[in-house]
């Protein structure tokens, strides 16, 4: 008689959006731990005066650069700084945000007024604004980057945190959980954002989208990690000049910037739906 | 009389409602409950009756007034303690469920948190006023072992519900299924009183005589005190030993169920009594409709006039009383009238704008409870009238027919 009931997992897996997000952002991250430890094809800085700006062969597969470096080599660095600057951003804007959006919705008028203004006001100002002046300010370097990327994204979590929060507080559970004598710990915690967590993983899905494009635009700009540190925001830039006569210079960073945006996006859609645990019996049957 | 379990004396909230003014939801209410005894609320929506739950289970605190559980003030009291001496049952029964728990995570969680599982007896033997009836509770409660899920399944039984139903989420289970649950679980920190909040309103009305037959059973076996709040009469007559009816916010008649829904002596809870529907076709049409239009609603006069030979006197003084505008004589000229009569509620009695036996005195002095039968008190000025004047008349409302006012036949346009 037990009624056997999928697992988190599963749930993703059996949601088409889901399942193309796991495939794309399992490609780009396993892509970036090649590099992390070293596993690249060629040494991606390694120069070859006899190899420049060969197109996408057996050997390269997505072809050479001017310096005649392998570009996959040099697009899996890039990658792995991207990933490591947009997870540190989305990890500082989650739980700077989430907080700060669970004490602006659970807590009184004043402090809940305070945070929202403060939010309103980074609200203001663009987001890739604000990392072009904080990264003027802290100059370049991968933690840099992360910061100036993730304090733009802290007013979106707010938001999106706040109002469930707000209206959860009032729900017969927590309501009833008050009854019952729980400590106001364990109705946040225990009540309250588990039946968040689905919205801030969405959330962080698609801002791991965002950190990426923002990563990659700042280092387009020249405002990323300083060479040798590959970054693929500053391959775009040097093979503009080029793509007229080898489109793959072009083509192999926008490529991996493309697939991860659209993963992370996909990402966030199945793990919307895997959140909701109506669709669990519903998939179980 | 029996031990009071609740004693709410005086009990008044207000809530501000932008520009300056409040509303005052529940105004000097004072009720109590005594040990296994049934104290039915009745009362239309927005009187207060909410409200009332809240503030007897400490989910709010009263702007004035207190109330005492088991002879301790509810004041400062710990949590926990608090917790478990008076619980709440919602009206809707899946929003009162975390959608992500299931079940016996539900109950169990409960049970952690009481320390009533597991044998970490942690403020188990804190609440002093709950020892004397723990061990009824160890009859019905503790058949296994204290383990928690053993005690899950045990809560589960005792409100009708297999061990099954154990790992399903609220989502997978019916609307009488879930407030089964949300009964358990508010069973779980065995408490004393029960303040049931329209538990059956929400539910099918096949479903309603289950849920009440089942607090019925409870009450019998663990020697429960109910107050049970309802808009619907006939489940407040079934299940209640004693009944009061709000009427904005103030306990207008109170007494045993059999003095109150019997023989009214409030004309509200005339209203109120014949607006519970009749079986019977043919006696349908005989009965006052009293109340039509609420005072916090827009007066609906625009729908068809009912045919005349089925209007009833009291009907037509309605249909006269609808075309003045309400309660616009407590209100100063060029002020604008108040949107809900809560917020302001007119001078005098709370019900004079709705009320066909409304005189002066009604409109200016607001009535006192008063106890014109042993154990019925009724807060009206032309009951209580009557009763002085003619004492050996039954004690029931006075007959309509009777009232002396050409009032509303010659104001009702024909």
């Amino acid at each position: 008689m037990t009624r056997r009931r999928a697992g988190f997992l599963t749930v993703l897996w059996l949601n088409p959006a889901g399942r193309a997000g796991c495939v794309l952002v399992g490609l780009v991250v396993l892509g970036g731990l090649l590099a992390a430890v070293g596993a690249t094809p060629y040494n991606a800085q390694l120069q070859n005066p006899l190899t420049t700006l060969k197109g996408p062969s057996p050997s390269h597969p997505f072809g050479t650069d001017q310096f005649g470096r392998d570009l996959l080599s040099l697009v899996l660095e890039g990658l792995w700084v991207s990933l490591k600057i947009a997870f540190l951003a989305v990890a500082i804007a989650g739980v700077v945000g989430t907080l700060a959006g669970v004490v602006a919705g659970y807590l009184g008028r004043w402090t809940s007024a305070i945070i929202m203004r403060v939010t309103d006001m980074l609200f203001a100002i663009p987001a890739i604004l604000l990392a072009l002046a904080i990264v003027t300010a802290l100059g370049p370097g991968a933690l840099d980057s992360a910061l100036a990327i993730g304090v733009g994204y802290i007013p979106i979590f707010v938001r999106v945190v706040r109002g469930p929060v707000l209206s959860l507080r009032a729900a017969g559970y927590v309501q009833a959980g008050r009854v019952l004598g729980f400590s106001s710990t364990r109705l946040l915690f225990r009540h309250i954002l588990p039946n968040v967590a689905g919205t801030v993983a969405v959330q962080a899905s698609l801002a791991l989208a965002w950190s990426v494009l923002a990563e990659a635009s700042l280092s387009f700009l020249g405002l990323g990690p300083p060479p040798p540190t590959a970054s693929l925001g500053e391959m775009v830039s040097q093979s503009s000049s080029l793509a007229s006569q080898a489109w793959w210079t072009l083509a192999a960073p926008s490529v991996a910037i493309v697939v991860a945006v659209i993963g992370f996006n996909f990402l966030g859609d199945g793990l919307r739906d895997a959140f909701d645990p109506r669709s669990r019996t519903a998939r179980a049957a | 009389m029996r031990a009071a379990v609740l004693e709410a004396r005086d009990l008044t909230k207000e809530y501000p409602a932008g520009r300056g003014r409040t509303v005052r939801a529940v105004r000097g209410v004072s009720v109590s409950v005594g040990l296994g005894e049934t104290l039915g609320v009745a009362g239309e929506s927005g009187c207060g009756k909410s409200t009332l739950a809240r503030l007897l289970v400490g989910l709010e605190e009263p702007t004035s007034g207190s109330v005492s559980l088991l002879g301790q003030p509810l004041g400062g009291t710990e949590r926990l303690s608090l917790a478990r001496r008076a619980q709440l049952v919602f009206q809707d029964p899946f929003s009162s469920l975390n959608p992500r728990l299931t079940v016996a995570a539900a109950l169990g969680e409960v049970l952690a948190v009481h320390g009533l599982a597991g044998g970490a007896g942690t403020g188990a033997s804190r609440v002093g006023g709950a020892r004397r009836t723990r061990s009824r509770w160890r009859e019905t409660l503790a058949g296994g072992r204290s383990e928690r899920l053993a005690r899950v399944d045990r809560l589960l039984e005792l409100v009708a519900l297999g061990p099954r139903f154990a790992d399903r989420y609220p989502h997978e289970l019916s609307g009488g299924q879930a407030q089964r649950v949300a009964i358990a679980r508010a069973l779980a920190v065995e408490p004393k009183l029960l303040v049931l909040d329209e538990p059956t309103s929400a539910l099918d009305v096949s479903v309603r005589a289950e849920i009440i037959n089942l607090l019925m059973r409870l009450q019998e076996e663990l020697s429960l005190s109910y107050v049970f709040i309802s808009h619907d009469l006939s489940m407040v007559r079934h299940i209640s030993d004693r009944v009061c009816v709000m009427y904005l916010g103030k306990v207008v008649e109170q007494g045993s169920w059999d003095n109150v829904l019997n023989a009214p002596l409030h004309p509200y809870t005339k209203a109120l009594a014949d607006a519970v529907p009749v079986p019977d076709p043919e006696l349908a049409p005989q009965r006052a409709t009293f109340a039509r239009s609420a005072p916090n609603m827009p007066a609906s006069s625009e729908g068809p006039e009912p045919p005349a030979n089925t209007r009833t006197f009291l009907e037509a003084a309605l249909a006269a009383g609808r075309r003045q505008p309400q309660s616009g004589a407590a209100v100063p000229a060029g002020e604008v009238a108040p949107a809900t009569v809560a917020v302001e509620p007119a001078g005098g009695c709370p019900y004079h704008p709705r009320c066909p036996l409304a005189d002066e005195v009604c409109r200016s002095v607001p009535p006192e409870l008063t106890e014109l039968v042993p154990g019925h008190l009724v807060a009206c000025h032309v009951a209580v009238r009557a009763a002085g004047g003619a004492r050996s008349g039954e004690a029931g409302l006075p007959a309509i027919e009777r009232t002396p006012s050409g009032r509303a036949g010659h104001q009702h346009r024909t």
